[in-house]
């Protein structure tokens, strides 16, 4: 088929399947109705998606205590955070994080569009095998979003015990710090949730298990984590679409500032 | 008042002004959420997700003029978010089904030519990235430059997504006739 002709074929076919859709009085009122009821629904239960926050807030925590294990003394660590705590203006979250332990470096907006959302305090604690509090500390977590749905997080904590960083993928920067790039299995499971066979062996493989959801949810998520001036930090994201080149370079960001 | 003004009073809290937008994009909205995810109740979903992020998020859109650009990538995202989740279960032939269920807002079956039909069933096993590509340039008659504006993309990947979208079409149309010459082959 001739390229003007396939061209016009295509046009006039979409255009032709289109007219399927109605697009009248009587749809865009249902529309209109739907999203103002979906409006009015988000706006109660708070404008962001406050679970997903709490998801991201134990997967970082799982990954936390991982590494804590390797060392010996604690036995994992754990984090709470309160959304009416939240801060939606990117100075007052920096300006209230200089109050809090761990003040380290952030952005207001990455080159890929990712901008600040909100920022909350995240209230962490290292604990031995038999569950005393070994250490606590609080951070100021920061996420960020693109087009007002994919979000990235950001979390920092006081380097307390000797950690070793490994991942998937290293990138070294002119000063010195190596930022990670990691991708993980993260499997969300209610407190009394008990291990199955295929979980003790998908934990050997790698999977994170975070107790403290209402639902078994699993997820996979990506993250960078680096060292610097004494800061642990980690950018995490459930978003499958964002690359691990784009991830590294939004970290290098931060790593740069 | 012109698109500008109506987004930037939008952007200012107007709930009336955000009911015009609502007006004024839905159409077109719906018709290319079906042509990108293959039916229509999925289209309306994602239309309806779009103009609630519309709203929720307008404090992000700092340019009125962008507002065009933004929205046809918030439904674009929101398009492939559903896609991806059907993809399990919804294989890329039962796009723009034939028989599908007559709702409000179906009007009856569009009759396509056979070669239409083809065409379309084509279209419909591309790969949503190509498919919106395709989409966004033959039925919303957006230029390559304006595509990758919207997809958040560089023009080359605009540019090869609809060269290989094209590839497979033009593939699928020589399939197409070949048969239809095989077939008058036999008669003669």
């Amino acid at each position: 088929m001739d390229d003007l002709i396939l061209e016009k074929t295509i046009r006039e076919t979409l255009k032709k399947q289109s007219g399927a859709v109605r697009a009248d009085g009587l749809s865009g009122q249902r529309i209109r109705t739907a999203v103002s009821q979906r409006i009015e629904e988000e706006s109660t239960m708070k404008r962001f998606n406050w679970k997903k926050t709490a998801l991201v807030a134990a997967a970082i925590c799982v990954l936390g205590s991982i590494t804590a294990v390797a060392v010996g003394r604690p036995a994992y660590t754990s984090t709470h955070s309160s959304h009416n705590e939240e801060i939606s203006d990117y100075a007052a979250a920096v300006a209230g994080e200089k109050k809090l332990d761990a003040a380290a470096k952030s952005v207001e907006k990455f080159e890929n569009g990712y901008q600040f959302l909100y920022a909350v305090p995240q209230y962490d604690a290292t604990h031995d095998e038999e569950h005393n509090v070994l250490e606590t500390e609080i951070e100021m977590g920061y996420t960020y979003a693109k087009d007002g749905f994919d979000t990235v997080s950001l979390y920092k904590h006081r380097i307390g015990i000797v950690e070793e960083l490994s991942g998937d993928t290293a990138l070294a920067l002119e000063d010195g710090t190596v930022l990670y790039y990691t991708k993980t299995v993260n499997k969300f499971v209610p407190p009394d949730y008990e291990k199955t066979e295929e979980d003790e062996r998908m934990i050997a493989e790698g999977m994170n298990l975070a107790y403290g959801s209402s639902e078994v949810e699993v997820k996979i998520g990506q993250s960078v984590t680096w060292d610097q001036d004494g800061i642990h930090y980690s950018l995490f994201t459930f978003e499958e679409d964002l690359s691990a080149d784009e991830l590294l370079a939004m970290a290098k960001e931060i790593a740069e500032s | 008042m012109n698109e500008t003004e109506l987004v930037r009073r939008f952007l200012d809290g107007d709930r009336e002004a955000f009911e015009e937008i609502i007006n004024l994009y839905q159409a077109q909205a719906l018709r290319s959420a079906y042509l990108i995810s293959g039916n229509y109740a999925d289209s309306e979903d994602i239309v309806q997700e779009t103009f609630v992020a519309c709203f929720l998020n307008r404090t992000q859109i700092r340019d009125p003029e962008a507002f065009r650009s933004w929205f046809y990538r918030t439904l674009s995202r929101n398009a492939w978010r559903i896609c991806k989740k059907k993809r399990r279960e919804q294989p890329a032939e039962e796009l723009y089904p034939e028989d599908e269920p007559r709702t409000e807002g179906l009007l009856d079956q569009v009759v396509l030519r056979e070669e239409e039909r083809t065409l379309l069933e084509a279209v419909g096993r591309l790969p949503v990235k190509q498919r919106t590509v395709t989409v966004l340039y033959y039925y919303n008659d957006m230029p390559v430059k304006e595509i990758a504006k919207t997809l958040g993309c560089l023009e080359g990947t605009v540019k090869s997504r609809l060269y290989a979208a094209r590839a497979e079409l033009r593939k699928a149309m020589a399939e197409y006739e070949r048969k239809g010459e095989h077939a008058w082959t036999i008669l003669s």
